[in-house]
C-alpha cells in the first residue's frame, strides 16, 4: 500500500472541519486498507507504534533533530528550517516545502510504502547505543529522501508526534466501526475492547482479520492493563447525592497515586494512571500485596500513599513524587514510607468482576485481602445526607486528603473502564471555592504558539510579587484553559507591553520567546503549591527550591483593577504552602 | 572454508576506515575470487564499494562462497589492537562443529605474541546490494589531496557542492548565506592535480558535503578517478593495496525548480 495513499487522506482530514466527516475519511481508508496492514496505518496515524504499557521504545524524535534531519534531506543549513518553520508554525509544513522538487536523493529511488515507513520508524525506535542518533537520522532521512512532498509532511509529524490531524481514540473507534460494519453500533464494543487490553492496535487488527466477532475473544488478562475508570467532578454535595440516586459510598481520595495492581502468582506488575509500568518505583508495595492479598491471580486498584512512620500521618503528593525515579529505590523507601488503600477489584482467579455492583465488589475486595499496616481498603461509609458527605469531606482534608470520592451504590454501578462516568464523582480541595484560593499573578514573558495556536501565545509565563525586592520571581507557565477568544485578548492586551529583553525585576530560569513589562494580572487557579527547581518565588525561604503552581489555569477573570504590585505576594504563596502541609500533618 | 593472510595492517585498517564512514554493518561476499562488498549506508544516498581481489593477499584460500556481516564498531575496535609489523591472519570458525554454518569470523595477529579475535557473525540482509548502473559523463583522474582541499574550501561557505566539468576544466563551487567559493582545475597544465578529463558533454552537479567530507577523510590514495553527469550521482574510485579498490557512490541533490 503507497504511503501517498495515507498521506492524501491524512491531508483531507486536515483541511475538513466536521468530525463527523473526517471519522468517515478514515473509515473509507480502513476500508480499502489490506486486513494485515491496519495495524500499521493505526499506528501511524496515532503516532504510536506500540501502547504505553508494553514499555517498547517509541521513535521519540525531538524537535531539533527532526530539523537537523530536513537539514539533511534539503541540504540547506539548520537555520533556514528554522526561519521557515517560524512562518509556518508546524515543521510538517516546513519539510513539506523545502523538499518540494528538489533536495537530497536515493541512489535506487522507489515509491514510499506504508510498509517502508512502519518498518523504518521500527528501525529507528529499536536503534540504541552509542551514535544511535546519528543513525536514526540516517534511516529517517533514507526515507524522506524517497518520499513526496505531501508525504514528508505526515512523515515528519508521525516521528515527532504531532498529527493535527483532530482525530482522537473515539474518532479512530467510530473509524473502525463505519470501516467494518458500515455503521457506528459496533463503537461500543469497540471501545470495550479497547478498554479491556488497552490496546488499540490490537483491537483493529482482531477486527480486520476475524471481523466483528473476534472481538468477544478480547478480555480482560492479568498483566494487561484496564483502562481505568475516571471519576467527574462536582462541588456540592446536594447534586452529588442527586447524581448518585440518593445514596453514595463516600471514601477518602487520598493525596497519592493511584496503582493499579496486577498479580499472577509470585509476580506483580503496578501500573500508573497512565498506565506505565511503575513496579521498580515501589518494591515494598509489591512485598505487601504478595503479604496480603489472598487470591493469586487478580487485579486490584488503589491508591499508593506517602506516610509519616512515626505519626502514621500522610504526606502531600509532592513527597510521594519524589518516589519516581530509576535509582536509589532503597534509600528513598526508607525516607518516603508508602502505604496501599485499595478501593477496587477487577478480576479475581479466572473471572472478571468489572461487571458487578460497586458494593459486591467491595465486597470481594474486603475478602481478598488481609489488612495490616502497609495494607487496607480506603476509609468509606454509605451516606445518603448531604450533611454527612459534607462532615466526611472536611475530615478528610483535615486528616491530610485531597477530597472525597463519592461512588453510586445502585445495582448498575459496575466498573466502567476507560470512561469518566457519573457513578463516581470527586471533591477536591481545589474545586471548592475558597479554599485552595485562586492567585492573583503577573504575566511577564510568553512562548509563540504553534499549530493552532500561530500567531498567538501558547503558554503564559506569570510571577508573584515580592514587595521586599520589588522583583517578580516566576510561579508557573499557563498553557491550558484558553479559549481562541482569549488567546487573542492576550495577543491585544499584551503586544504594547512587549520589550526587547527580560524586564530586570523579573526572575526568571525560564527562557520566554517574548518578555512583557510586569502589568497585566490575571487570576489563577491551581490544583496545589509545589517546590519546584524551576521556578524563583519563595527560593532561599523554603528548602528545595522555589514555590510554583501545579496545574495552574487561567480562571478568565482579568484582574484589571489590580496593579502588578497588588498581585499575590511571594510570603502569601508561602503562608498557603505550609498551611497545606499543617493540613496534612 | 576461507583463510586468508595479510601482512600489511595499515591495509587492514585503510579498509575498516572506509567502511566506517557509512556503514554500521559491513556484509561482505567471500569467494575464491576475493573479498567483495557493495552496501548502501542507511539514507540509502551513498554506497561503499569494495573489491579485493584474492591477489590482494599473501594467502587466499576459499572453497564456496560466504556472506559474512560483521558489526563496523566491532572491527574498528579489533583494528584498533593491530600493532604496525603485525601479520593478519583471518578465517571462518564454528563455535559448534557439528553445526553446517560458520559463526565466527577470527582476526589473528602475529606478532611478538599469537593474539587472536573471534567475532560474531550478524545475520545477512535478505538481498545483496549490487552498485547502480551509471552511466556518467565525465570522467576525471586527479590528485586526491587536492580532491580534498577542495571539499574542504567549498565547505567555508556551503553545505554542499556543485561540480561543473567542460572539456578541459573541473569546477568545484559553493555558496551560502555568508558568500560564495570556487576552486578550478585545468587539464593539459603540468603543475595541476588533475591528472586526466574525458567529458563527454559539459555537465553540472550538486552533492552534500556533510556526506563528501566523510568520504574524503576516507580515501587514502594518492590519486582517484572521479565520476559524474549530469544531476547523477558522483562515484569516487581509488586503489588500495596496489589489485584491491575501494569506491564510494552519492546520489546528487537535485536542485530546486
Amino acid at each position: 500500500m503507497l504511503y501517498e495513499t495515507l498521506a492524501r487522506t491524512y491531508e483531507q482530514i486536515e483541511n475538513e472541519s466536521s468530525s463527523i466527516e473526517k471519522t468517515r475519511l478514515f473509515a473509507a481508508l480502513l476500508k480499502e486498507t489490506p486486513s494485515d496492514l491496519v495495524g500499521k496505518v493505526l499506528a501511524l496515524t496515532m503516532a504510536k507504534l506500540y501502547p504505553d504499557w508494553k514499555g517498547q521504545p517509541e521513535v521519540g524524535i525531538a524537535e531539533r533533530m527532526a530539523i537537523q534531519i530536513v537539514a539533511t534531506t534539503a541540504s540547506v543549513p539548520e537555520e533556514a528550517v528554522y526561519d521557515s518553520i517560524r512562518k509556518t508554525g508546524d515543521l510538517g509544513l516546513t519539510g513539506e516545502e523545502m523538499l518540494h522538487g528538489g533536495g537530497q536523493s536515493s541512489l535506487f529511488p522507489q515509491d514510499v510504502t506504508v510498509e517502508m515507513v512502519y518498518d523504518t520508524l521500527v528501525k529507528v525506535s529499536q536503534t540504541s547505543g552509542s551514535g544511535s542518533n546519528r543513525e536514526k537520522a540516517s534511516l529517517l532521512v533514507g526515507l524522506l529522501n524517497d518520499a513526496k512532498p505531501i508525504e514528508v509532511r505526515y512523515i515528519l509529524r508521525t516521528i515527532t508526534r504531532t498529527m493535527r490531524l483532530g482525530l482522537g481514540y473515539m474518532g479512530l473507534m467510530d473509524a473502525l466501526s463505519i470501516a467494518y460494519t458500515g455503521n457506528k453500533e459496533l463503537r461500543p464494543k469497540i471501545e470495550h475492547a479497547f478498554n479491556v487490553c488497552s490496546d488499540l492496535l490490537r483491537v483493529a487488527e482482531v477486527l480486520a482479520t476475524e471481523g466483528p466477532d473476534g472481538l468477544q475473544h478480547i478480555k480482560v488478562e492479568v498483566g494487561v492493563p484496564i483502562r481505568m475508570m475516571a471519576a467527574k467532578k462536582l462541588s456540592n454535595s446536594n447534586e452529588i447525592l442527586e447524581k448518585t440516586g440518593g445514596k453514595a459510598l463516600v471514601e477518602y481520595k487520598y493525596d497519592g497515586e493511584r496503582v493499579q495492581v496486577h498479580r499472577n502468582g509470585d509476580e506483580v506488575i503496578l501500573f500508573s494512571r497512565r498506565q506505565e509500568v511503575i513496579t521498580h518505583q515501589y518494591p515494598d508495595v509489591v512485598e505487601y500485596v504478595l503479604q496480603s492479598v489472598t487470591p493469586m491471580t487478580c487485579v486490584l486498584e488503589g491508591e499508593c500513599i506517602a506516610i509519616d512512620r512515626d505519626t502514621g500521618r500522610t504526606r502531600p503528593f509532592q513527597e510521594l513524587m519524589r518516589r519516581r525515579r530509576k535509582t536509589g529505590i532503597e534509600e528513598m523507601r526508607e525516607e518516603v514510607p508508602v502505604v496501599i488503600r485499595f478501593f477496587d477489584i477487577l478480576y479475581i482467579d479466572g473471572t472478571d468482576v468489572t461487571s458487578e455492583p460497586m458494593l459486591k465488589r467491595r465486597e470481594l475486595l474486603s475478602e481478598a485481602i488481609q489488612a495490616s499496616e502497609f495494607v487496607d481498603m480506603t476509609v468509606g461509609s454509605i451516606v445518603d445526607r448531604p450533611e454527612e458527605i459534607d462532615r466526611i469531606f472536611t475530615e478528610a482534608l483535615d486528616s491530610g486528603q485531597e477530597g472525597i470520592i463519592a461512588k453510586a451504590v445502585h445495582e448498575k454501578s459496575t466498573y466502567q473502564a476507560g470512561s469518566r462516568s457519573w457513578l463516581w464523582i470527586k471533591l477536591k480541595a481545589s474545586y471548592q471555592e475558597g479554599r485552595s484560593g485562586s492567585v492573583d499573578l503577573v504575566v511577564v514573558g510568553a512562548m509563540h504558539g504553534r499549530g493552532k495556536r500561530t500567531g498567538v501565545y501558547g503558554t503564559i509565563l506569570a510571577s508573584a510579587y515580592d514587595p521586599v525586592n520589588d522583583a517578580f520571581p516566576t510561579v508557573c507557565k499557563i498553557g491550558t484553559g484558553f479559549t481562541d477568544e482569549v488567546l487573542q485578548q492576550f495577543k491585544e492586551r499584551l503586544d504594547e507591553l512587549q520589550i526587547d529583553s527580560k524586564d530586570p525585576r523579573v526572575q526568571s530560569d525560564v527562557q520566554a520567546d517574548v518578555w512583557f513589562t510586569p502589568s497585566l494580572v490575571i487570576e489563577v487557579l491551581g490544583d496545589e503549591i509545589t517546590v519546584s527547581p524551576t521556578h524563583f518565588a519563595g527560593r532561599g525561604q523554603i528548602e528545595g527550591g522555589g514555590l510554583a503552581i501545579r496545574f495552574p489555569r487561567f480562571t478568565g477573570r482579568w484582574r484589571d483593577d489590580k496593579g502588578p504590585s497588588q498581585a499575590t505576594t511571594v510570603s502569601e504563596l508561602i503562608d498557603m504552602f505550609h498551611s497545606q502541609k499543617v493540613r496534612s500533618k | 572454508m576461507f583463510h586468508a593472510t595479510l601482512d600489511s595492517t595499515k591495509t587492514w585498517k585503510q579498509i575498516v576506515d572506509a567502511l566506517a564512514t557509512l556503514l554500521t554493518d559491513a556484509h561482505f561476499v567471500i569467494s575464491k575470487s576475493g573479498i567483495v562488498l557493495n552496501q548502501l549506508d542507511s539514507s540509502k544516498a551513498a554506497m561503499v564499494s569494495l573489491n579485493l581481489p584474492s591477489k590482494v593477499f599473501q594467502d587466499y584460500d576459499c572453497e564456496g562462497e560466504y556472506d559474512v556481516c560483521l558489526g563496523i564498531d566491532e572491527l574498528v575496535r579489533v583494528s584498533k589492537r593491530m600493532a604496525g609489523d603485525d601479520r593478519l591472519e583471518f578465517s571462518l570458525l564454528k563455535t559448534d562443529p557439528k553445526s553446517e554454518r560458520f559463526d565466527r569470523f577470527e582476526i589473528k595477529m602475529h606478532g611478538q605474541a599469537e593474539r587472536k579475535f573471534s567475532l560474531q557473525l550478524l545475520t545477512p540482509p535478505d538481498e545483496r546490494s549490487k552498485k547502480p548502473e551509471l552511466n556518467l559523463a565525465a570522467n576525471a583522474e586527479m590528485f586526491a589531496d587536492s580532491f580534498k582541499q577542495a571539499v574542504k574550501d567549498i565547505g567555508v561557505v556551503s553545505n554542499f557542492l556543485t561540480i561543473k566539468a567542460t572539456a578541459d576544466s573541473i569546477v568545484f563551487m559553493g555558496e551560502g548565506d555568508t558568500g560564495e567559493a570556487e576552486v578550478a582545475l585545468k587539464k593539459g597544465d603540468d603543475e595541476s592535480a588533475l591528472f586526466d578529463l574525458k567529458v563527454e558533454e559539459n555537465v553540472r552537479a550538486r552533492y552534500s558535503l556533510s556526506y563528501l567530507s566523510d568520504i574524503t577523510k576516507a580515501i587514502s590514495s594518492d590519486s582517484l578517478v572521479f565520476q559524474f553527469g549530469e544531476n547523477k550521482p558522483l562515484s569516487i574510485e581509488f586503489g588500495i593495496a596496489e589489485k584491491g579498490r575501494i569506491g564510494f557512490v552519492l546520489a546528487p541533490i537535485i536542485e530546486k525548480r
